[in-house]
């Protein structure tokens, strides 16, 4: 009898800042990347602490992680002050050899506008989303955020959000079709 | 949950919100006996889980918030619950406490409000690391019955001895070791 080679699931990782960000992950994930994909979500916590986050991505590679992927509010819609966040977080990964392993990833302004995408145009104009959304869903529970990212329609959302297309892309490469299709 | 560990939970949850009608200076009372009840409720923590413990104590010209012990390592604790974040002048004060004290010892500083961004950064370039930071969020999983105050400062431990990192939150340790 011929032996079947076991394929290994995909596994990535996301660290990113909170609750919100993980309710969110978790829903959207299986969604753009199908049931099968291991996820593993880390709420790194403050801003501040991910410039450390460089010993859990080289721990996640070596146990056979995909990718990793670094998920952050922008706190600003000023794409210099973006682009200095990202290089700053760039330059840690390089330090150790990691950049090509890892998607940076700002949320513009912040992850709750993303979610706001898919109920009006230029979510990223909005100056506070959290307040916006809250009025939407009524609660910035990890169920309701969940719900709402269940709903989301992923092409309104990304068609009114820069940010949130680049980071779909970068997600949609690894989805198992384009992966047979690039092997 | 032993009897124990579920009324340091309701003296935590006691702390969260002032007693409604507080005059104004009433409420700043409140505000400053919750710090006392806060350094008070961390080390009755400890001592539950059979650490070696002491709460806060007077010495010349310093007052320490208490004293316990995690994996032979002696800490001295600072607990704060302030409104505004706690900037690198109260944490490098904290710092100097440890000074004069036994060569090899930690501190443990607690801020239930934030820390201001450039604490961390501010307290490893070019130091000596010697002081872990813990959050509300850290406090709230240290008393899960699931979870423990000295789990919670040895992983704290483990990431500073490894990277440096002292504001490294128990939740993500266990976000990555599930």
């Amino acid at each position: 009898m011929a032996r079947r080679e076991s394929i290994a699931p995909l596994k990535l990782v996301f660290l990113v800042e909170g609750d919100t960000e993980k309710a969110f992950l978790e829903t959207l994930i299986p969604r753009v990347l199908g049931p099968k994909v291991v996820v593993r979500v880390i709420r790194v916590g403050p801003k501040v602490a991910f410039s450390s986050t460089y010993y859990e991505a080289a721990q996640f590679l070596h146990a056979g992680y995909a990718s990793i992927f670094v998920l952050l509010d922008a706190d600003t819609n000023i794409r210099s002050a973006i682009d200095l966040q990202k290089r700053q977080l760039v330059q840690v990964y390089r330090r150790y050899g990691l950049q090509d392993h890892v998607q940076i990833h700002f949320a513009v302004p912040m992850l709750e506008a993303w979610l706001l995408a898919g109920h009006r145009a230029h979510p990223e104009r909005s100056t506070d989303p959290k307040r916006d959304l809250a009025r939407l869903i009524g609660s910035d529970s990890d169920d309701a955020i969940q719900k709402l990212t269940a709903e989301l329609s992923l092409d309104v959302a990304r068609s009114r959000s820069r940010s949130f297309d680049a980071f779909l892309r970068d997600l949609e490469a690894f989805a198992p079709s384009k992966a047979r299709r690039a092997s | 949950m032993g009897e124990g560990e579920e009324l340091l939970r309701k003296r935590w949850n006691d702390l969260q919100t002032p007693p409604a009608d507080l005059t104004r200076s009433a409420l700043a009372r409140w505000k400053r006996n919750r710090g006392y009840a806060l350094e008070e409720l961390l080390i009755d923590l400890a001592h539950l889980e059979g650490r070696d413990t002491k709460h806060g104590y007077h010495l010349e010209g310093e007052q320490v918030d208490g004293f316990f012990v995690v994996d032979h390592r002696h800490f001295l604790l600072e607990a704060r619950w302030h409104e505004l974040p706690i900037v690198a002048s109260k944490v490098f004060a904290f710092q100097g406490k440890l000074r004069g004290k036994l060569l090899g010892t930690l501190g443990l500083f607690v801020s239930i409000g934030q820390f201001a961004p450039k604490v961390r950064s501010a307290l490893v370039a070019g130091k000596t690391v010697d002081v872990l930071l813990a959050d509300r969020e850290d406090i709230e999983l240290a008393l899960n019955p699931t979870r423990s105050f000295q789990e919670m400062v040895r992983v704290k431990m483990r990431e500073a001895a490894q990277t440096g990192e002292v504001y490294y939150r128990y939740q993500r340790w266990l976000d990555a070791n599930p």
